[in-house]
């Protein structure tokens, strides 16, 4: 059993001109857990972490682990986060990709056998989804207190779903996770504690009825 | 994350500003075999800063808003990968010229 940790983000202000995307927002995780953040279209869930991980220009921002501010400028050593978009370098292969996050890329064949025939492949051989599934595993596995997982459920077929939910609770004893994506039923058999960012700031949810009075479902 | 590992992401990061200085670097060496002088190095120089600014502008314009994320993750930060690729371009200008001048003897 590793040792516990808290992450906290707070105060996190974004602006792209004269608008603001985010006024307040804030999220936490601990070791043990998994955190899901909902939110429609356009209200700043991937500007947070991306915001967080000195990806994007920011007003403001404060992270801590354990109460001490994290230096973000390695700010990869306690977080890895794996963004909407592709992660690995076009030219890079998967194999050396692997190796440099320090996973083990034959337990990640030996789990996902069709991964054998891209043993030597560069990534831009593989498919939109076979990618996000490699790099949703390296992330997962490689060695850091805390993931921020930004749609991890998009272009991944329905048999791999089950697959990454199980891959998340796998790791979720001894890490910290945070989650976001629009597969609600996806996001919700997975997590501990749930949150949802409207109109600029994040509000916790403890009910289906907070999830329906920000707008992100139906009632 | 060894020294080898470290060399292969800077050079993987900033191949474009590289090789683009490379061919910069190469043009100017060309000209200065040719007219070997101090006041060559020096107008090489003066030329090579603007160069680099338009190349480091275009190279950070052309790259994706999530692919430093690849980086960020290992510990490492991209202004200080393009920190270390613009020395290491300018250290190759001027290793390269030096040379020349150096070799051929040059000329104020």
């Amino acid at each position: 059993m590793e040792e516990k940790h808290r992450l906290i983000v707070d105060s996190v202000m974004v602006r792209f001109g004269d608008k603001t995307v985010l006024r307040g927002g804030y999220i936490t995780s601990s070791t043990g857990m998994v955190t899901g953040l909902l939110g429609r279209n356009g209200t700043g869930k991937s500007c947070m972490f991306r915001a967080l991980m000195g990806g994007l220009r920011v007003e403001n921002v404060m992270v801590s682990i354990d109460g001490e501010p994290v230096d973000r400028r390695v700010i990869g050593r306690s977080i890895k986060y794996l963004p909407q978009s592709r992660l690995i370098p076009d030219g890079m292969r998967l194999r050396r990709a692997f190796d440099l996050y320090g996973v083990d890329f034959r337990a990640f064949v030996s789990r996902f056998p069709r991964y054998s025939r891209y043993w030597d492949s560069a990534v831009w051989e593989l498919s939109g989804g076979e990618t996000r599934l490699a790099e949703l595993y390296m992330v997962l596995m490689s060695e850091s207190p805390f993931y921020i997982l930004d749609e991890p459920f998009s272009q991944i077929d329905p048999k791999n779903i089950e697959a990454v939910q199980k891959l998340i609770r796998e790791r979720r004893p001894d890490h910290g996770i945070i989650v976001t994506d629009h597969n609600y039923a996806a996001i919700t058999s997975v997590t501990d504690d749930l949150f949802i960012i409207a109109d600029g700031y994040t509000f916790p949810v403890h009910s289906r009825d907070d999830i329906v009075r920000h707008g992100y479902l139906r009632p | 994350m060894g020294l080898k590992d470290r060399i292969f992401l800077t050079w993987n990061y900033g191949k474009w500003l590289f090789l683009t200085g490379a061919v910069y670097n190469l043009v100017c060496t060309g000209l200065m075999l040719r007219d070997v002088s101090y006041a060559g190095f020096v107008d090489a120089f003066i030329v090579k800063v603007p160069v680099a600014a338009v190349t480091l502008l275009l190279f950070l314009s052309a790259k994706s808003r999530d692919a430093n994320f690849f980086y960020i993750d290992l510990g490492l930060s991209p202004r200080r990968l393009i920190i270390r690729s613009l020395v290491i371009d300018f250290l190759m200008f001027f290793i390269l010229l030096t040379t020349v001048l150096l070799v051929n003897g040059g000329e104020a």
